[in-house]
């Protein structure tokens, strides 16, 4: 936020400045012709009325034209140097942009891989804050139609390996099912049940138990 | 006259009745030693040498040691025999000496050895009736013992139980010790434990076919849960790879086809598949989860775990009726049938408490008992052939480990110690013919 | 029977006068009858005599504990008779003697458990001790049921299985009980008191007996089904000696296993420690019921 601000200071300093050198030289070419033109009326008065106000002659119509052409030159190199700054700015702020937008990006990916939904003692039943962390899962899905993902189910240790192994079956089962009604097609995700074989904290308390209840997601 | 003729008769027949009432009896109900007090003196040798003394030593142990293991008898210490072994006669021994030792059975051995063959002669007694009740010559190759032994000891306990035991089967756990849960497989009293599977992922819930010539199991090998029927000696076997989980094998008795959890369809069922892994029908239809089935020795009937009624129980269903009745209606966790082979009882892990015990509960619901109390986690049952035995993993010494206790709960011993830990026991059936 | 009845019915057609008849023909049947249940009643006891003999030499080792090392047979029958001769009222138990020809060495199935019920016969008591334990532990017998009697008493004797002095004191107890009950008797109930204390030695005797059957008794209930509504009943004589004869089931329990367990712990019990003193009977007949408590 901050680079852009000064980016944009920079733009409304350098705009104006560049507007100002502009119109300088056109005063400059302007004082010529009233220069010339004064010497050519004095002669006139000898014969006092014989050669009235005439146009400018070839010299003067050939130097005021190479005035007109390089001012033109002038406003268009300035118009160049404009771009060109204009762009480099462009360019910056892209950049930025496009840093941010992959920060952005690994930002919602870690999400959706890092950030597991969680159940209660032999349930498989979505609770709310699930459902709202499943919600953001699919958001990501329909950003990302080219991915495909597995849901992995999982148990805390408590009760029977093989029970377990159900269990996880259907937690991993239920959250996939949410995704597929709010409109995941259901080819791009593949369950699988660890059941109590793979937890993700070790200890043998209910703190751990807790986090161990869950359905984490892995993309492909 | 008459009357006092009738009284004379009356009296005379109520003598008898009088007398018979007389006695008044003192109750014992407590039998001072709960086990048959059995005596196993050293192998008499042919000839007396370092290498026959070995054998023999080491095969009376081996004898002892065995019959220790079932749980009905008790060897009596050595030292408190009478008479060196080489001096008594093993086919006419001294009875009074052993009985004056308390010994009711008698064991007598006799080995001999030819390069590398052996002959050995057993023989038990009765002591009290002084009679000879088995005896048997066994011929083999030196490395045969143990097989020998085990046949022996299988004559006896059928001549005391009625069937023929265990001593050829093998017990199939899960051991972590190489880093990764794996299939291990070990002779029943915790002799030789091998490792059969090397899939360094994750394998569950082995079980043994019919005479322990294939074995079923989950493994994670290929990145889910599917079910591999192997062959054990011969490089062949299937695997049942269905989307969702493959898991929970229990082979129908006596026949090459097996009962196995699968949810490809969406949800947790039992089915019930060919022995390579083709599906022949579908055995549980209610939503929710069903599983970990377990086969009554006839076949007929399975008991399995279903959460149809909220929380985990243990059900039973009649396969040629249809019929499905819940079995477990004590405490909220009930899971890990296991259908005794006699057929009369059904051994499961209760958990309560965050505690887990293993129970045994008659087929028709009544007489339920806790085998286990504040010993860890006990968990996973699984009977002997004979119905005398219960292999179970607990955690009361910290690692879980493989423990058996009787089918009554006493005697829980430990079966082996291994790296890791060991869970998830299979006791296979006799092998026969071995 | 019938005869007679015949004979009588035949009478009574007959008419009055052979009333003889009928005597004579009930009198035959009597005397008949008498001499058949004397016959069944005698013949079993010659034969069980000659049953016995031998094993009353060997068996009874179980409690016979290391240390006392019994020398030789010679010896042991010397200090037989002189026990019999001699000291009654120190009832040193016949057991002693009667033991096995061999020294015995360490033995017992079970982990040195089993009390040593003989008692040496070098020991001193106590006796004031012994009298005032005695005599409260009479009286707490005698006020109780029979039930708890026996229930409480067998609690009491197992604690106390590790001192063979228990026993002991016991006996010299009842002894001197009976003693002095006996000079009492013309001053006080009379007969009928001396009998409740006859009653009451044999029935601690008794208990004495089922307790050492008890402790002989091998049974694995598992083998048996874990059942526990199984019963054996046996009965058997115990001669004044500590002898045991007659042992018959009175009621079989159907599992062959257990009624052999039971035999075989009675016959392993024999001999058993002689009659204590006051007991002046020919025999004492005891029944014991087994019934294994099955799944506890």
């Amino acid at each position: 936020m901050k680079k852009k601000l000064w980016i944009s200071l920079a733009l409304l300093l350098v705009i104006p400045g560049l507007l100002f050198t502009v119109s300088c030289a056109k005063k400059a070419v302007k004082v010529e012709p009233s220069a010339v033109t004064e010497p050519s009326e004095e002669p006139a008065e000898e014969k006092v009325v014989e050669a009235p106000i005439t146009a400018p002659t070839e010299e003067e119509a050939l130097v005021a034209a190479k005035e007109v052409a390089e001012e033109e030159e002038r406003k268009k190199e300035e118009l160049i140097k404009e771009e060109e700054v204009e762009a480099v700015e462009e360019e910056k702020v892209e950049a930025v942009e496009a840093e941010e937008a992959k920060l952005e990006e690994i930002a919602a990916k870690n999400q959706f891989t890092y950030e597991d939904i969680y159940f209660e003692f032999d349930k498989s039943t979505l609770l709310p804050m699930a459902l709202d962390t499943l919600k953001k899962k699919a958001e990501y899905l329909f950003d990302h139609t080219y991915i495909t993902a597995v849901i992995e189910g999982h148990c805390d240790e408590r009760g029977t390996n093989e029970y377990n192994l159900a269990l996880g079956d259907r937690r991993a089962e239920s959250a996939k099912s949410f995704l597929v009604d709010l409109g995941i097609l259901p080819t791009r995700l593949t369950t699988v049940s660890y059941g109590e074989e793979r937890p993700v904290d070790p200890r043998h308390n209910r703190e751990a138990w807790a986090k161990n209840r869950r359905a984490h997601f892995v993309i492909e | 006259m008459k009357t006092i003729c009738f009284i004379t008769i009356a009296f005379m027949l109520l003598g008898p009745a009088l007398s018979w009432a007389e006695y008044d009896y003192i109750d014992i109900s407590n039998p001072f030693l709960r086990k048959i007090p059995v005596a196993v003196p050293f192998f008499k040798t042919a000839i007396i040498n370092d290498a026959e003394t070995q054998i023999s030593s080491k095969a009376a142990d081996l004898l002892s040691k065995t019959f220790e293991f079932t749980g009905y008898f008790k060897t009596i210490d050595r030292n408190a025999y009478l008479l060196a072994p080489n001096n008594s006669d093993i086919d006419s021994p001294n009875f009074r000496n052993w009985r004056s030792i308390g010994a009711e059975l008698l064991i007598t051995g006799g080995l001999s050895v030819k390069n590398n063959t052996m002959e050995m002669e057993l023989r038990l007694f009765d002591t009290f009736k002084e009679q000879l009740l088995i005896g048997k010559i066994y011929k083999g190759k030196i490395n045969d013992q143990r097989k020998i032994i085990h046949r022996f000891c299988s004559e006896v306990i059928y001549l005391f139980s009625g069937n023929w035991g265990y001593f050829n089967s093998k017990i199939a756990f899960v051991s972590t010790g190489s880093g990764n849960k794996e299939i291990y497989i070990c002779e029943f009293d915790g002799y030789n434990p091998k490792q059969i599977t090397h899939d360094s992922s994750i394998t569950l819930s082995p079980a043994w076919s019919l005479n322990a010539k294939w074995i079923a199991y989950t493994s994670y090998a290929r990145g889910k849960p599917d079910l591999y029927i192997r062959h054990l000696t011969e490089k062949r076997g299937a695997v049942v790879a269905r989307k969702g989980i493959n898991s929970t094998p229990a082979w129908v008795p006596g026949k090459f086809s097996l009962a196995a959890t699968l949810s490809f369809s969406g949800d947790q069922e039992i089915y019930l598949l060919t022995g390579t892994g083709k599906i022949i029908k579908r055995l549980t239809h209610k939503r929710g989860i069903d599983t970990s089935p377990t086969w009554s020795p006839e076949g007929k009937k399975i008991a399995f775990v279903s959460k149809r009624s909220g929380t985990p129980q243990i059900y039973i269903k009649n396969l040629d009726s249809g019929r499905i009745k819940r079995l477990t209606f004590e405490g909220r966790y009930n899971t890990q049938p296991s259908w005794s082979p006699k057929g009369d009882k059904i051994a499961y892990s209760a958990m309560e408490n965050n505690e887990s015990n293993i129970r045994v509960i008659n087929v028709d619901g009544s007489n339920l008992v806790q085998l286990t109390n504040n010993a860890g986690e006990n968990e996973s049952p699984s009977w002997a052939p004979d119905g005398s035995l219960i292999a179970f993993s607990s955690t009361r010494e910290g690692p879980s480990r493989i423990y058996i206790m009787t089918a009554y709960g006493t005697d829980q011993r430990r079966l082996l110690t291994l790296s890791g830990e060991q869970t998830n026991p299979d006791w296979s059936p006799r092998v026969i013919n071995k | 029977m019938k005869k007679s009845i015949y004979a009588r019915a035949y009478l009574l057609q007959e008419g009055g006068n052979d009333s003889n008849s009928l005597i004579l023909t009930f009198t035959v049947s009597l005397i008949c009858h008498i001499i058949f249940f004397a016959a069944l009643v005698l013949i079993p006891g010659f034969t069980q005599h000659k049953k016995f003999f031998p094993s009353v030499v060997n068996v009874s080792l179980v409690t016979l504990p290391p240390q006392r090392q019994i020398p030789g047979p010679g010896k042991q029958i010397e200090i037989k008779s002189d026990k019999q001769v001699t000291k009654r009222k120190k009832t040193v138990s016949k057991k002693s003697v009667k033991v096995d020809q061999k020294p015995p060495k360490a033995v017992s199935v079970t982990p040195k458990e089993k009390k040593v019920k003989i008692s040496l016969k070098k020991k001193t008591f106590d006796s004031s001790k012994v009298i005032k334990s005695a005599i409260k532990q009479i009286e707490k017998k005698v006020e109780k049921t029979r039930r708890e009697q026996l229930a409480e008493t067998l609690e009491r004797i197992k604690e106390k299985v590790e001192k063979t002095e228990a026993i002991e004191r016991l006996k010299k107890k009842t002894e001197k009980d009976v003693t002095r009950q006996a000079s009492r008797i013309p001053s006080e109930v009379g007969d009928a008191g001396a009998d409740r204390q006859i009653w009451d030695i044999t029935q601690i005797y008794k208990l004495e007996i089922a307790y050492q059957i008890q402790k002989n008794w091998a049974f694995s209930e598992q083998l048996a089904g874990m059942r526990n509504d199984l019963k054996a009943l046996l009965v058997f004589k115990v001669m004044p000696d500590g002898e045991i004869r007659d042992v018959f089931f009175t009621d079989r329990s159907g599992n062959r296993y257990l009624d052999e367990s039971a035999y075989k712990a009675i016959i392993k019990s024999n001999p058993v420690l002689p009659h204590p003193k006051g007991v002046i009977r020919p025999y004492v007949t005891v029944g014991i019921r087994f019934t294994p408590e099955g799944v506890k």
